[in-house]
């Protein structure tokens, strides 16, 4: 079973000959797809257990025990940081980046799976220093995930610890920037699979959109990334040389600090210079991956499939020159606002384009309402609401009053927390047959869809009158400073609070049900869902080490041959020839 | 319809881009705060590249015939799209990714630069010294890819070990610089360009090392005398250059640290 690696090259692919060599330390890119998938849930899992406490804590104040200032102060930070660098950007780009690239472009495994696999291993790494630092002197950092100096290494944040030995930002730091080397050595192998191993007839204007999606976001992740790279750094070195890259001359209890000079607002330029594209980052896969879905369980065409390309490229392009729209309230020259407000939205044109195009390749489709498919449709509500919020905030003016309220709290949510991961919930019950053979419970899904959606507007639609009434945003509780804000917005704190149980409930449930279908689950052929795209016409489900089994596939259309007038099967696989297809 | 059209076009090109382009003219001299000539600098250069890249995809777009309309036989315009090996298309990806690093922290240099309290750098005169060594171990790893390339198995082993030398003394001389300046006093913390000068020199270094790496994985390979020459052909390639962009990097590194 000596098989070419990729189409055009002899090199042979590599087989593992020990069982720790085929499960643990593979090179499989599905594999590591899913050891991707498995970590980056289980941190996510942590997180989603700081967002209840922080419900718990804001719907109840000082009822409960298990979370006092300090420990919201560092809830708040590390919810942000594992659900936006360690859940979201590991799980699309890691995860389905590993399983899907190769997999729709007809490759038998990634162009580099020895690099690939170090890359996994590099990211556990990361996640465990994330972790570690639940655990040390003074606990995690408490500085928002945003890690803004002066405050998130001066003595008496939250984490500094006792003595101020600051290991909670230390190994943030340090956390992070490994796993800047872990996404680097994964994003060479998506952006270099996808560009070269592509298998015959797989022209880049036939490869689904889930690919460009993943591609654009891995060339944002490998430019933009670099920038969090530097700060993280140049921000240890402050903390533990005491440079002045960023720290001005501060006087912290009573006490003079030895730096002098620095600038914090050059770090907000270089976070924020990753930051911006960082959300781009997570949600461009999420477009590619969507389409894909509403595609297919519409049994329509994508519609503007060019359109929808070029959309990703320019808002690809268009999320480098955005990023200075984060720090309006840190004072700028007005001229400098005016650019940024105007680029920023000018970004809502391709994204509108994209919400068109979804919603036209509804249009009069065979509509399906299976559970991938109420994902992807819930998303496409929830990223439009998302997205509207934005053009709020782009505007300088709106931005400033509304900067430090809930407001912003409820427009980010929606638009890169919720909408990202309905679709990844809709890709895992879509991908899941493929990956298990396995379909996951109907029922479940369905209890899972509803209660999900339905809470996410329960939960973040009243965060933005919140914000509109003036409530302060990472505030622990209200106290007396806040005596401006009605009685009635801790009611809606409270509901706020059960509606977010109930949701977290529902995750739980899910995870219950992608453990316990691995067994229990029921049967699934080889395409349940009768999609075009090369995953599912593999000879194996699920599919074995290198993929296609003797001969690499050879593509003959492009991936939305659904409901093709004058066939009798509504769809035409992408690796079916003309003459076939004429029976 | 179409003149309305194409009235909004030329309002958008003939008002309100040059407006933009002014304002941006404004904003970048008014700002009070930091002198961002250096850094708009930086971005366009970011920009640029990024434009390359989405550039390069855009046409590839125009050139696939509409792609709904199909099924006439595999087109495979994948042909004769890369004659490049995956690996050496990796390591183009690679040095983008490192010239995003240096050139952020570039535009971080002068953002800082243009703050208060900037004393400028006493350069060490051994830098001129480590430049030359770097060069000649770039000289040395483009010999044995020229060698590679021959099939003289000798030479390339005598250069990619030449290479190696050069590229440890140039290490060392790095090293030597941080001890000098520490025994005349001039801590990280003692003033930003110091700090700057650390974090500058060590990244190069930490690149220099992950690349030594891979040349000690070649170098092994390529003195045992099981391995084909042609094996190890385009690793060297790969090398030859990620060391020749290495030694780019540093020049203008240097350049950055001369000039203020």
């Amino acid at each position: 079973m000596a098989h070419q690696a990729m189409a055009d090259t002899d090199v042979e692919l590599y087989h593992p000959k020990t069982w720790l060599g085929k499960w643990v330390f593979s090179q499989d890119h599905k594999i590591i797809g899913y050891q991707y998938m498995t970590t980056a849930v289980s941190i996510g899992l942590v997180a989603l257990y700081l967002s209840v406490t922080m419900r718990l804590q804001l719907a109840f104040p000082g009822e409960f025990s298990i979370i006092m200032p300090n420990e919201y102060y560092q809830a708040v930070t590390m919810h942000g940081m594992i659900m936006i660098v360690y859940l979201l950007t590991a799980f699309f780009l890691g995860g389905f980046g590993n399983f899907l690239v190769p997999l729709m472009c007809g490759a038998r495994d990634m162009a580099f799976p020895y690099v690939n696999m170090i890359s996994y291993w590099v990211y556990l790494v990361s996640v465990l220093i994330l972790v570690a630092s639940f655990f040390v002197d003074g606990g995690s950092s408490g500085a928002g995930w945003t890690l803004y100096p002066p405050q998130a290494i001066t003595p008496g944040t939250p984490g500094a610890g006792v003595g101020g030995g600051n290991m909670g930002i230390i190994l943030m730091l340090v956390s992070l920037a490994v796993f800047i080397v872990a996404f680097t050595m994964g994003g060479l192998n998506y952006l270099t699979t996808a560009l070269q191993a592509r298998c015959r007839g797989m022209s880049l204007m036939r490869m689904p959109l889930s690919v460009w999606g993943i591609i654009m976001a891995t060339i944002l992740g490998l430019l933009a990334f670099p920038a969090l790279f530097v700060s993280a750094i140049m921000m240890l070195l402050d903390v533990t040389l005491k440079t002045s890259f960023f720290m001005p001359a501060v006087t912290s209890l009573g006490e003079t600090l030895e730096h002098t000079g620095g600038s914090p607002i050059l770090f907000q330029h270089l976070f924020w210079f990753f930051g911006h594209p960082e959300v781009y980052i997570v949600a461009l896969p999420a477009f590619g991956i969507v389409s894909d879905l509403l595609s297919t369980h519409a049994r329509k065409n994508i519609f503007g499939y060019r359109m929808m390309v070029w959309a990703i490229l320019a808002i690809g392009v268009l999320s480098f020159v955005v990023w200075a729209h984060h720090m309006y309230v840190s004072g700028m020259n007005p001229y400098f606002g005016f650019f940024f407000a105007t680029t920023t939205l000018i970004i809502a044109v391709p994204t509108a384009i994209k919400v068109y195009n979804w919603v036209l390749t509804l249009w009069k489709g065979n509509i399906h309402l299976t559970i991938p498919m109420l994902f992807a449709i819930g998303f496409i509500f929830t990223f439009t609401h998302g997205g509207i919020t934005g053009l709020f905030l782009g505007n300088v003016v709106v931005d400033l009053p509304l900067s430090d309220t809930y407001f912003v709290v409820g427009h980010f949510h929606m638009v890169m927390g919720v909408s990202p991961i309905l679709v990844i919930f809709g890709a895992l019950y879509h991908w899941y047959p493929k990956m298990t053979g396995r379909m996951l419970n109907h029922k479940m899904g369905m209890i899972h869809f509803w209660v999900t959606f339905l809470g996410t507007y329960a939960i973040y639609l009243p965060m933005h009158y919140l914000g509109f009434l003036g409530v302060p945003r990472r505030y622990y509780a209200m106290g007396d400073a806040s005596s401006w804000i009605p009685s009635s917005a801790q009611d809606l704190n409270v509901a706020i609070t059960i509606a977010a149980l109930f949701v977290a409930a529902a995750q739980i449930m899910f995870v219950y049900n992608l453990i316990a279908s691995i067994w229990r689950g029921e049967k699934a052929d080889s395409n349940p869902w009768k999609a075009t795209t090369l995953e599912w016409q593999t000879p194996d489900t699920p599919p074995k080490h290198g993929n296609w089994g003797p001969s690499l596939p050879v593509v003959h259309r492009w991936a939305y041959d659904y409901s093709v007038p004058g066939y009798e099967q509504d769809y035409l696989p992408q690796n079916l020839a003309t003459e076939d297809s004429k029976q | 319809m179409k003149r309305s059209i194409t009235s909004l076009f030329v309002t958008i090109f003939a008002i309100v881009l040059p407006k933009i382009a002014s304002a941006c003219a404004t904003c970048s001299s008014q700002m009070e705060e930091f002198d961002m000539t250096g850094t708009i600098g930086v971005l366009f250069f970011m920009g640029s590249l990024m434009m390359l890249l989405v550039g390069w995809l855009v046409v590839k777009s125009f050139q696939s015939k509409t792609p709904w309309v199909s099924a006439s036989g595999p087109e495979y315009d994948g042909e004769g799209e890369f004659r490049v090996p995956a690996s050496k298309l990796g390591t183009i990806t690679l040095l983008l990714v490192v010239t995003s690093i240096f050139s952020l922290i570039a535009s971080a240099y002068y953002i800082r630069m243009s703050i208060g309290d900037w004393v400028p750098l006493n350069e060490p005169a051994l830098l001129w010294q480590n430049t030359g060594i770097l060069a000649l171990s770039s000289f040395a790893i483009h010999w044995a890819q020229s060698a590679s390339k021959k099939d003289h198995v000798k030479q390339v082993r005598t250069a990619l070990i030449a290479t190696g030398i050069f590229t440890f003394a140039f290490i060392l001389g790095q090293i030597a610089t941080w001890q000098l300046l520490y025994d005349q006093g001039y801590y990280a913390f003692t003033n930003p360009s110091y700090a700057f000068y650390y974090v500058l020199t060590g990244l190069h270094i930490v690149h220099l090392l992950g690349g030594l790496w891979f040349w000690g994985m070649s170098t092994i390979k390529a003195l045992s005398n099981k391995t084909n020459i042609d094996d190890i052909k385009t690793s060297i390639e790969c090398l030859t250059l990620y060391w020749h962009f290495l030694l780019l990097v540093w020049i203008g590194l240097f350049a950055l640290l001369l000039a203020t």
